[in-house]
């Protein structure tokens, strides 16, 4: 191969294959396909509602002596998904509220296991989750609002307090 | 887009390959919901290409946010171990960014779907592949989608002969078999 190019013209197949049979219309796919997209919204919804609540479970759990290592798991792992949904979805708020849960059971990872529950901390986490519910409510958005940019600055306001 | 034409999907067959559960199974449904006889949905680089070389796959949707996405894209143009290397790629991404999309055409993807999508963005890339095959360039390392959408005759000077030789201004249109630059 040298360093001319070479044009292959590609035979169109698929134009003539889609132009057969009966057809649905573009307006019933798109119809058909946005539905889809409002399913898994819902689905995102309560899932991630069982999952905010499964948290605070979890963190109850914690303050009654269980080991903090579950926690940071359940809620990193939480936190990822959260993040992964709201890319996915188009929930912004949801993905940086994710993104910041995650930063956050970072910190709490490199505490010794079985470690005293410190109030503060519980306090934030719970920011984040509330925080989640606020996304949650607000449902697929472009952009991200002022108030938004607010609630997530009072988190890492929250988080670099107690850090 | 016309949304009155009608499409018979119902003898394609589509490879999805999406690392995120969650975004393959939405695009999965997706596509489904569309009517596409087959639908195929893979989660790892190996068993997408194993899928590919099986099945006969007439368009691919690869998410590209991974290196694994670029690397399974690049096997796909390796005309020497592709089954179609010319198979339309459609990489669907989280990121937007420059560097996201220029990533994707240097691997020689024919499309690009910034997820989150919508019924609409779907279709229209999926109509554009259909009905607008692009015709391929095919240079020292790569295999790819010629990303010129107009073929337009060269008018400026050609530089490329000596400073001495007047330039001929009657040939309009002999270079157009070099490839202009590329645009994202």
């Amino acid at each position: 191969m040298t360093g001319q190019p070479t044009f292959i013209k590609v035979a169109n197949t698929l134009q003539r294959r889609a132009a057969r049979g009966h057809g649905v219309s573009l307006e019933d796919m798109k119809t058909a396909a946005d539905q889809v997209m409002a399913d898994h919204t819902d689905m995102l919804r309560e899932a991630t509602l069982k999952a905010i609540a499964e948290s605070r479970e979890a963190i109850a759990a914690w303050k009654a002596g269980g080991d903090n290592a579950e926690l940071v798991q359940k809620l990193a792992s939480m936190a990822l998904e959260a993040e992964e949904q709201g890319n996915v979805l188009g929930n912004p708020l949801l993905r940086e509220v994710g993104t910041r849960l995650n930063t956050f059971m970072t910190l709490f990872a490199k505490l010794p296991p079985a470690s005293t529950p410190n109030k503060k901390a519980i306090m934030a986490i719970e920011l984040h989750l509330d925080a989640m519910l606020v996304a949650i409510e607000k449902g697929p958005h472009d952009a991200i609002e002022d108030s938004a940019a607010v609630l997530l600055s009072n988190l890492e306001l929250t988080q670099r307090t107690i850090g | 887009m016309r949304l009155t034409r009608t499409f018979d999907f119902s003898s394609f067959t589509l490879l999805l390959f999406v690392e995120s559960e969650f975004a393959r199974q939405l695009l999965t449904d997706m596509c489904r919901a569309l009517h596409f006889n087959l639908v195929i949905s893979k989660r790892d680089c190996s068993t997408a290409w194993d899928a590919f070389k099986t099945n006969p796959v007439d368009i691919i949707f690869g998410d590209i946010t991974s290196e694994a996405g670029l690397q399974f894209l690049k096997s796909v143009r390796d005309i020497e171990k592709s089954p179609n290397a010319l198979v339309p790629f459609i990489a669907t991404s989280i990121k937007s960014s420059i560097g996201s999309v220029a990533s994707a055409r240097d691997a020689g993807a024919t499309e690009f779907l910034k997820l989150p999508l919508s019924g609409i963005t779907l279709l229209e890339r999926i109509i554009y592949v259909i009905e607008s095959p692009r015709v391929f360039v095919r240079v020292e390392g790569f295999l790819g989608p010629d990303r010129r959408r107009k073929q337009r005759p060269y008018e400026g000077p050609d530089r490329r002969k000596p400073a001495t030789t007047e330039a001929d201004t009657s040939n309009n249109g002999a270079q157009t078999s070099k490839p202009e630059r590329m645009a994202t």
